[in-house]
């Protein structure tokens, strides 16, 4: 994976101009060497930066669309808001481990018509966070956070009452409380 | 239902570590036309900066913890035409924001309890077959009798609840529920005087054409005047069609022949997937 994504790179910079729409899904096994993953994770910005820093083959032919799987290493987003021409950002099922920083420097998306947007949602300055220009917005959250936060809780509901997946309404702390009646 | 009272709802919840959506995250949006919340787990109290979204026409909730206050839903009500609540766990929580939600044109409630949610109410006690800290409503028996005379267990008959009346009804075109729920809501489904579709989301459990119910959904369908398409989806995770209760949909079209009946095809997740009978609603 890493020689491809480098290729990629050299890609983007000889050739990012007439990219367009750009859909990231890069993994690799996870007993990846560190120095491996430690590149790759340098090398997935330096694409977005390639790309952020040509100027389209013609007026109004930037890169519109940027997707980036959840599989893909993503440290930071700082490298998303130099991509001023984007229209549609679709960047899903990141947990909260990945700080999501909108503020000052989101609104220079000024083309940002549909975004989707994981991980740890921050704003950083008083204004507000996204863009006016927004016509479509997915926000998506992370529950299986609150579930292995509650991981530790669930005992001692089980020792206060027998009945406690009556007063329940999340299915999958249910199904565990029930796991440890049985 | 498994779960029982907003106000446990609420107990629950009060243990839980929840994050905050900060305020400026939805301010400042004048232009935004269709919100998706997936998976949030994110307090009530902190989505109510919805109501600003004054352009919003959809709204979708899926495999939310928590909702929007009832409030800020209510002042998404002169612009929102369609919402969609996928996988929600507390349907009692849900049906009081839905009632808020007056002008919509569209509506698609999917209340599910997945495969393996069936599992897990297998393995209950006879008493958490509740619903609201009282024994579950009439129409749930029924469903829970029918399942047992073709299992003999008792299973996901659980998921038997009705919307609730009132003026959101009036303005409905398309509405997409799972069948027991439209089973449980025909009588108050006569009140939608604009209904043109129906969407049933077809259970594994063939049982249900046998329902003391059935002939009076099928009266529903045959009667209901503006009604002109009933569309069915099969859950994507099926083993099989329910060939029998697909039989004994199509019977309905023989009472009314300008019905049209048509199958949508599942997405391979309904998890992370909208119905794909809302895209063709509103393609």
């Amino acid at each position: 994976m890493l020689p491809r994504t480098r290729a990629l790179l050299r890609f983007l910079v000889q050739r990012g101009e007439h990219v367009r729409s750009l859909q990231l899904d890069i993994r690799g096994p996870n007993d990846w060497p560190e120095s491996d993953r430690h590149e790759l994770l340098g090398l997935l910005p330096a694409c977005l930066a390639a790309r952020a820093v040509q100027r389209p083959a013609q007026p109004g032919s930037g890169l519109s669309c940027l997707s980036i799987s959840a599989e893909t290493p993503l440290l930071c987003t700082s490298c998303l808001p130099p991509l001023t021409g984007m229209e549609e950002l679709c960047l899903p099922g990141r947990d909260s481990s990945l700080k999501l920083r909108l503020g000052n420097s989101w609104r220079r998306l000024t083309a940002l018509r549909s975004a989707h947007l994981s991980g740890q949602l921050l704003c950083t300055d008083d204004g507000p966070g996204l863009l006016p220009s927004l016509t479509r917005l997915c926000i998506e959250g992370d529950l299986n956070a609150t579930e292995s936060e509650l991981d530790g809780r669930v005992s001692w509901l089980r020792f206060e009452s027998r009945e406690v997946y009556y007063l329940i309404a999340e299915r999958r702390l249910a199904r565990q409380c029930v796991s440890q009646l049985a | 239902m498994i779960v029982t009272s907003r106000l446990d709802h609420e107990r629950v919840g009060a243990l839980m570590p929840r994050p905050l959506l900060p305020k400026q995250v939805l301010a400042g949006l004048p232009a935004l036309r269709c919100l998706e919340l997936s998976e949030s787990n994110y307090t009530s109290a902190s989505l109510a900066g919805m109501s600003g979204l004054t352009a919003l026409t959809r709204l979708v909730l899926t495999r939310c913890y928590d909702f929007p206050p009832a409030a800020a839903m209510a002042a998404l009500a002169p612009s929102l035409l369609a919402s969609e609540v996928h996988s929600v766990d507390d349907d009692d929580y849900l049906f009081d924001r839905v009632q808020a939600l007056a002008g919509l044109e569209s509506l698609a409630m999917d209340l599910g309890f997945d495969r393996s949610d069936d599992a897990l109410v297998m393995r209950l006690p006879p008493t958490a077959l509740m619903y609201n800290n009282v024994p579950a409503p009439p129409p749930a028996k029924l469903l829970i009798s029918a399942h047992e005379r073709t299992t003999g267990s008792p299973g996901s008959a659980l998921l038997l609840s009705a919307p609730p009346a009132g003026p959101y009804l009036h303005s409905l075109r398309c509405l997409a529920l799972p069948l027991a729920t439209a089973l449980a809501a025909h009588p108050l489904l006569a009140h939608a005087g604009q209904l043109h579709t129906l969407c049933l989301q077809l259970p594994d459990m063939e049982a249900f054409y046998e329902l003391p119910l059935w002939p009076a959904f099928g009266q529903f369908v045959a009667t209901h005047p503006p009604l002109r398409r009933l569309l069915y989806e099969v859950a994507s995770g099926a083993s099989d069609c329910p060939f029998r209760l697909l039989n004994a949909l199509l019977a309905l079209k023989e009472r009314r022949p300008a019905l049209q009946v048509q199958r949508l095809v599942s997405r391979s997740s309904r998890m992370y997937c909208l119905p794909t009978c809302w895209g063709r609603m509103h393609p």
